[in-house]
């Protein structure tokens, strides 16, 4: 018996190498995390979480309520009700999935519920697409809701781990939602470093609800009508929860390094071979894969051009993006989304982006959007190259279109 | 054969006969704004004494929502949260969890605390049929679901759905819509 409990301490102190997908990868961070509740509803590419999640529970893994609810309205509906209850919960969904869940999704962040869900991006119907497109994730935006864009599995679990920590904080209070490239993300697989629990038990502290816990111990009354008398002052707490996340982020980003000894430099956006660039392009999620090959490539040629990923999309870090982007001459962003009728018809990145630069006092670069690899289409290296040259032009002070569709069959 | 998982111990509270012997100890209480003689907030008011103090309540948006809960006055002595229209299956099922979980896990207390969900005809047919049905295929979990009709008394709020026609309106009723 002793030798047995030795090597489960040894084994709970030792981090371990294992070739898994993102979506395995967010399923070992619920363990990881001692996750109570979990709910489920299938939708590709969501739906790999659900079984990696059922399988570990099914080993004997993990122990928590899995439910498999009727639908993604109810399955958010339950996670919230648990997380009010004081239980740590995850749950996720795709594409339409995820919109068929928004009226849950607009009332988790105006309840303060710390719900961490993962959204495996994919297109929205119609014509039906299991393919990657970010307008699912997008969609909630402006509620209150902290996105999150990775691009590897290492990194979707380690962002996992991250986002327990900063969302259950008891000045934030949020929900989060880590969005993970259908099919690129969700079913690739990578090598990653699981990290050892003693390291996760040091990271990330229990979930307390603290005074909003809904217990008999704690008799409050959560979510009256407040009507034009009260909602003002509740959303105004809502914006300064959501205005202090920015620097709970970097606590938790330090914290990490220190603990895990991985680091990600800045948490809200990741530079790639900028210190000499002249333009960059800029992206979320996996298609910075094929950026970076073109940027290898097209630097071989002279061509002097870097990469800045958003990760953070909420908060959106403006006035260190504006700084960074000062840099350069001219910038083109690349949205796997699109946003008709918008400003300039772009995408929702470009308009967020120029958004960010219009107040700053520093240099104001062009900036080009351009839509590409809506519904899963690959991002290829002659599209970046076909960007870049009309970034160039743009540099030079050239007329560009504002919104360009790129891998378009025309 | 079926397997029927256990269900966690309930509460064994002392029955009571008759409306007369109803315990004086309040948890519906004053600061709601319902009429006299109301039909649904009565029904709330006796199922809370029924329930007693360990218990949570839950209620899906309907006329009891509207009028019984306005911010900074809460006429619930129970710890109550507000659910959205079709979700009071889900909401009972989720706090049920939760506590099973936590409970289990050493993270809680153990101890029997009901879990109730309230919901008028909006809530408890039309919109919230889906996860109350879903809910009952979760035997495992302690949770009541309960739903008022307003169909068979003069209501005159016409504040929400329940006061006009709905799913569960009987062929003879009369609605304002």
């Amino acid at each position: 018996m002793a030798e047995a409990a030795t090597s489960v301490q040894e084994h709970k102190k030792t981090d371990e190498t294992a070739l898994i997908t993102g979506s395995e990868a967010i399923a070992v961070a619920c363990k990881l995390a001692d996750v109570d509740v979990i709910t489920a509803y299938p939708i590709r590419p969501y739906d790999t979480v659900m079984q990696y999640v059922a399988k570990l529970v099914a080993n004997g893994e993990m122990d928590c309520e899995y439910i498999v609810a009727e639908g993604e309205h109810s399955q958010f509906e339950i996670v919230k009700h648990a997380s009010a209850c004081g239980a740590r919960v995850f749950c996720g969904s795709s594409g339409v999935g995820w919109m068929y869940a928004m009226e849950a999704l607009t009332v988790t962040p105006a309840l303060r519920i710390p719900m961490i869900a993962m959204v495996g991006n994919r297109a929205l119907d119609d014509p039906g697409a299991f393919g990657v497109e970010h307008n699912d994730a997008l969609a909630v935006r402006d509620l209150g809701w902290q996105l999150v864009w990775v691009n590897s599995p290492q990194e979707a679990l380690d962002t996992a781990l991250i986002a327990y920590r900063v969302s259950e904080d008891r000045r934030i209070f949020l929900p989060c939602a880590i969005s993970c490239d259908g099919a690129f993300l969700t079913h690739s697989q990578a090598l990653v470093q699981i990290p050892a629990q003693e390291k996760v038990d040091a990271f990330l502290p229990r979930y307390n609800r603290a005074d909003l816990l809904l217990h008999p111990d704690n008799p409050i009354t959560v979510a009256p009508q407040g009507n034009e008398d009260w909602v003002m002052e509740i959303r105004r707490q809502n914006f300064a929860a959501m205005e202090r996340t920015a620097g709970v982020i970097r606590e938790a980003y330090a914290d990490f390094e220190r603990i895990f000894g991985r680091p990600y430099g800045n948490p809200f956006f990741e530079e790639y071979k900028t210190e000499d660039a002249d333009i960059v392009l800029m992206g979320m999620g996996t298609l910075s894969t094929p950026v970076r090959v073109a940027i290898r490539q097209m630097r071989e040629k002279g061509k002097k051009v870097g990469l800045v990923r958003m990760r953070w999309f909420r908060p959106f870090a403006a006035e260190e993006l504006a700084n960074c982007l000062s840099r350069f001459s001219a910038v083109g962003v690349i949205d796997r989304d699109y946003s008709f009728g918008s400003p300039y018809m772009g995408g929702v990145l470009a308009g967020e982006v120029r958004n960010a630069l219009y107040p700053s006092p520093g240099r104001k670069p062009p900036v080009l959007g351009f839509i590409c690899g809506l519904g899963g289409r690959e991002v290829t290296v002659p599209d970046v190259e076909k960007m870049v040259e009309s970034v160039y032009r743009a540099a030079e002070g050239k007329s560009q279109p504002l919104t360009q569709w790129v891998g378009l069959r025309e | 054969m079926a397997t029927y998982t256990q269900i966690d111990p309930t509460q064994q509270l002392d029955p009571f006969k008759g409306v007369k012997k109803l315990p004086l100890e309040e948890f519906f209480t004053s600061g709601h704004r319902t009429c006299q003689g109301c039909e649904s907030s009565l029904v709330m008011k006796m199922m809370a004494k029924a329930a007693g103090p360990r218990t949570i309540v839950l209620g899906s948006t309907g006329c009891m929502y509207v009028a019984n809960t306005t911010y900074y006055s809460t006429s619930w002595v129970l710890p109550w949260m507000h659910t959205q229209l079709g979700s009071s299956g889900s909401a009972a099922l989720g706090a049920s969890a939760a506590l099973k979980a936590l409970m289990r896990k050493g993270k809680m207390k153990k101890e029997p605390i009901n879990v109730i969900a309230f919901c008028g005809d909006g809530g408890g047919a039309d919109m919230g049929v889906g996860a109350i049905s879903a809910t009952l295929t979760h035997p495992d979990y302690n949770c009541l679901i309960l739903c008022t009709t307003t169909n068979l008394t003069p209501i005159r709020t016409s504040s929400f759905r329940a006061a006009r026609r709905g799913g569960r309106t009987l062929p003879s009723v009369r609605r304002e819509t």
